[in-house]
Order: structure tokens, then sequence, then C-alpha cells
């Protein structure tokens, strides 16, 4: 997530979030809220990661839809900023219990 | 440190070593040059969405085309201040590229202060990803468009770029500007999709 997230200019790390989830399948869902990946990020996807895009979504939202859409069942996310309250219930309402720096959520 | 872009035409690591054998003077410029093509799009953007910023970042950008006004490091803080994010109401395109735009007038004016070629190179990328975005909005939800390098308002925005580095070395700031404007109506009318 790290990596993802330092693939933008300064300023732009400053006002993007990132996420990285991995899934059941071992398939892993990079995703970026608002205005989505940007080039040099979706330049650091390995083979078989899901690049997610859903406009105007927060990042974890748009990981979340990316795995329902492709039938995958999340495991754990990293997000690059804290959690909104409206990501967190999302996130717990899929059935993910939420870290307690609100950086990261996990599906038991 | 952030990685050097390569995509098709537009090539960071390229951007970079033709910035380093250009005077400072001539990569702030250049950094100038991204900045005003992206602000025919950023005044349409604070048009319709009443934003007061317009002013503010158009004084910072004429500033530092204009080598007397030297008050750069504290508009840099304004810069940083205004530039839109992704969790603040409801992202549009129009959105998107005023992160752009915002963000590469204040590389405009780091580079004026410092000179550096990474400073300006992101500038550069402002470009490249406003015309991402453009070029994104055509894609359907959870998919993008691959090869952005074949779409108009990209390669509007990499001709843009060499076109600026051509240039900084050799016109005047007005032909610079002059320049910038006309791709930035261009680039404003693949923004408001009437290009």
């Amino acid at each position: 997530m790290d990596e993802l997230q330092s693939a933008l200019d300064p300023i732009a790390q400053n006002s993007r979030t990132t996420a990285v989830m991995s899934t059941e399948e071992g398939t892993d869902i990079l995703a970026s809220g608002g205005r989505d990946l940007s080039p040099a990020q979706r330049a650091l996807a390995n083979e078989g990661d899901i690049l997610a895009r859903s406009p105007g979504a927060h990042a974890e939202i748009t990981a979340l839809e990316a795995a329902e859409k492709a039938g995958l069942t999340p495991s754990e996310i990293a997000v690059s900023r804290a959690m909104c309250p409206a990501c967190q219930a999302a996130i717990e309402s899929s059935g993910g219990v939420i870290n307690d720096d609100l950086l990261g959520a996990y599906w038991p | 440190m952030t990685e050097r872009l390569a995509h098709g035409d537009y090539d960071e690591s390229q951007i970079a070593d033709r910035l380093a054998a250009l005077p400072s003077v001539a990569r702030a410029l250049f950094a100038c040059a991204c900045a005003e093509r992206l602000m025919a799009a950023f005044r349409w953007f604070c048009d319709i969405t009443g934003s007061a910023s317009f002013k503010v970042v158009r004084e910072a950008l004429d500033a530092v085309w204009s080598p007397d006004d030297g008050d750069w490091a504290a508009r840099e803080q304004d810069m940083a201040a205004l530039v839109p994010g992704d969790e603040e109401g409801e992202l549009s395109l129009g959105s998107a590229v005023a992160q752009n735009a915002v963000a590469c007038v204040a590389y405009a004016l780091q580079v004026c202060q410092t000179g550096a070629v990474q400073t300006a190179v992101w500038a550069a990328r402002q470009l490249y990803d406003a015309a991402d975005a453009v070029v994104q909005q055509g894609a359907a939800v959870q998919t993008y468009i691959e090869d952005v390098g074949q779409e108009a308002p990209v390669q509007l925005m990499v001709r843009g770029i060499y076109a600026a580095l051509e240039a900084a070395g050799t016109s005047s700031p007005a032909d610079l500007r002059a320049g910038a404007r006309t791709d930035g109506e261009a680039f404003l009318r693949f923004v408001t999709g009437s290009g």
C-alpha cells in the first residue's frame, strides 16, 4: 500500500487515499478514492491484480465493490488514511473488523 | 522518492534529462507553461462550482510568470491549502482536473524557488494525470481505458509538454504562455465534452 501511495506526486499523496485489499482467493485489489488510480499507480500493478474504479467513491468502497463484482472474498484491507465513519460502516456490514488505528480491516 | 512514469510517448526520465540540461529559469518557465495549460479548465471548474479559488490561483501563476513578483513561498502555501481533496463532497471530472491545476501552480512556485528538476517533472505529470482523468471518464465502472496514449486529450498534453520543453530554453515567456493558453483552451473542450 505504501508503494501505491508513494507512486503519487507529493501533493497528490496528501489529497488522495489509496487502498489495497487482499482476498481469500489470492487476488489483490488496488483502489484509490475519488478520481481512482492514477497512471503511475496503475503501472505498479502486478499480473492478476484487479484495478478497481468507481469514480467519486472512497477507496474502501471502490475496493469492496470490485471484490463483489469479481466474486472475491475480502480478507484484509490497508488504507493510506484513516477510514471515515461511512467506510467503517460499509466494511463492518460486510463482516469486516476495523483495526484500532483505522488504517485497515480484516475479515475473520 | 516517487518513481518516474514512462507510458507511451510520455517518459518522465527523458523529461527529467532534458530539464536537467536547461538553466533553472527555463525549468521555471517550463513549469509555468504546464500550469497555464490547465488554467482554462480550472477557470471553467470554478465558474460552474462557484469556487472563489480561481482568482488566487490565477494571481499566483501570474506571479510566477513575472520574475519581479517574488512572494512565492507564501503563495505556494496558499496553493497547498486550495488543492481539492478526494474526500470533499461529490467528485466530478472538473474537480479531478482542478486538483491537477492547483497542484501544478504549486509546483511551478516551487520550481521558481528551488529550480529542482523533479519538481518540474511533477508539474508535467499534472498534465498527464489530468488528461488521463478526462479519458477515463469514458470507461465503464470498474474498468480503465488502458492505452491512454492513443487518446486525443493525452496526446494533446504530451505534445504540449514536449513543446514546452523545447520552447522553455529558446522562446520568450510571452510566446511560451501563448502556446500554453492555446493548448489549454483545446483541453477545456475535452473536459467539457465539446472537443
